[in-house]
């Protein structure tokens, strides 16, 4: 099974559970997003892999068009209820994948893409794809899973990713980014971080027992340094740990 | 009919992600084609399939 079609399956099974997600409504977040895009009213925007389109519609309300992709058709039926459920319009949803996409060359004012870019096969092409359907000067705005400039938490977060989504590939640094960004002719205009402290159990749920079983193996292993380093704490007797973001936009050059 | 919830202006931009130089697709029926490679992408429940694996293809 290829990676495309493991995140379709893993994701058709999840559609439901991401449209009320903690994680992916978090508004300031969003809110953030939406005001690195500049959005127009003559805007034509593109999220990739929109998920159940939280993206999409927060942009939507500050463009003209929005078009919605997304590889896995419950993700987009989900999008379609929410886009009725907040009488939102403009925003057409479309079954695409990234490493293809179907759309003339600089059709976008603005490309967003929220906590997928991770997933990604081949990032180096998408980014290419994604820089051909921009606009010259169009916005790209990247939000995605992350890992601090560290080799030990870099490779014991994306080992953890592994095992909580096998079709995971790989979350970068920050300074990844910028040189993949910058490699692909893109000029970047911020790069921002963050981090959320969470239950462990958003690694562990909706995952098999022997993956988990293996989760909880990795984080019983962790020394006190280590534990440190990855902000592994118990509250209330739950196991929280970081999860590392980083928010990026960058124009076409 | 489904065909009329895809908005003319967005259609103008939408090419096939089979061929390399992403000739536009144009809307014949219920469906999208590509003139070049002759796939069909279906529009189901009014979002255009727009994946070569589920294209139909004319021979």
């Amino acid at each position: 099974m290829n990676n495309e079609q493991k995140a379709r399956e893993i994701f058709g099974a999840r559609a439901a559970y991401y449209t009320t997600s903690v994680s992916h409504t978090d508004q300031a977040v969003l809110d953030r997003v939406v005001e690195l895009c500049k959005p127009t009213s003559d805007a034509i925007a593109l999220d990739i892999a929109t998920g159940t389109g939280h993206t999409a519609l927060a942009v939507a309300p500050r463009a003209k068009q929005v078009i919605a992709t997304d590889i896995t058709p419950e993700m987009l039926d989900q999008g379609r209820k929410l886009q009725t459920e907040k009488g939102i319009g403009n925003v057409q949803f479309r079954l695409a994948s990234v490493d293809d996409l179907p759309f003339d060359d600089g059709s976008f004012d603005i490309i967003t893409c929220r906590r997928a870019a991770h997933h990604f096969a081949d990032i180096h092409h998408a980014l290419a794809e994604m820089q051909r359907v921009l606009k010259p000067g169009g916005r790209l705005v990247i939000d995605d899973r992350s890992v601090p400039e560290d080799d030990f938490v870099d490779a014991t977060m994306n080992r953890l990713d592994v095992l909580h989504d096998e079709s995971h590939v790989c979350e970068y640094r920050p300074s990844e980014w910028e040189r993949m960004l910058t490699e692909a002719g893109y000029e970047i205009e911020v790069v921002e971080t963050y981090t959320r402290h969470r239950p462990l159990s958003s690694l562990t749920d909706n995952v098999s027992p022997e993956n988990t079983a293996r989760i909880h193996e990795i984080i019983s292993a962790l020394d006190a340094d280590q534990r440190l380093m990855m902000n592994v704490v118990d509250k209330d007797g739950v196991t929280h740990i970081n999860h590392w973001f980083v928010m990026i936009a960058a124009t076409r050059g | 009919m489904v065909a009329c919830s895809i908005d003319e202006k967005l259609l103008k931009i939408l090419a096939c992600p089979a061929c390399d130089d992403r000739p536009l697709v144009k809307l014949q029926c219920d469906e999208l084609v590509c003139e070049k490679c002759k796939r069909h992408y279906p529009i189901e429940d009014g979002v255009p399939v727009m994946l070569p694996e589920k294209a139909s293809k004319e021979e």
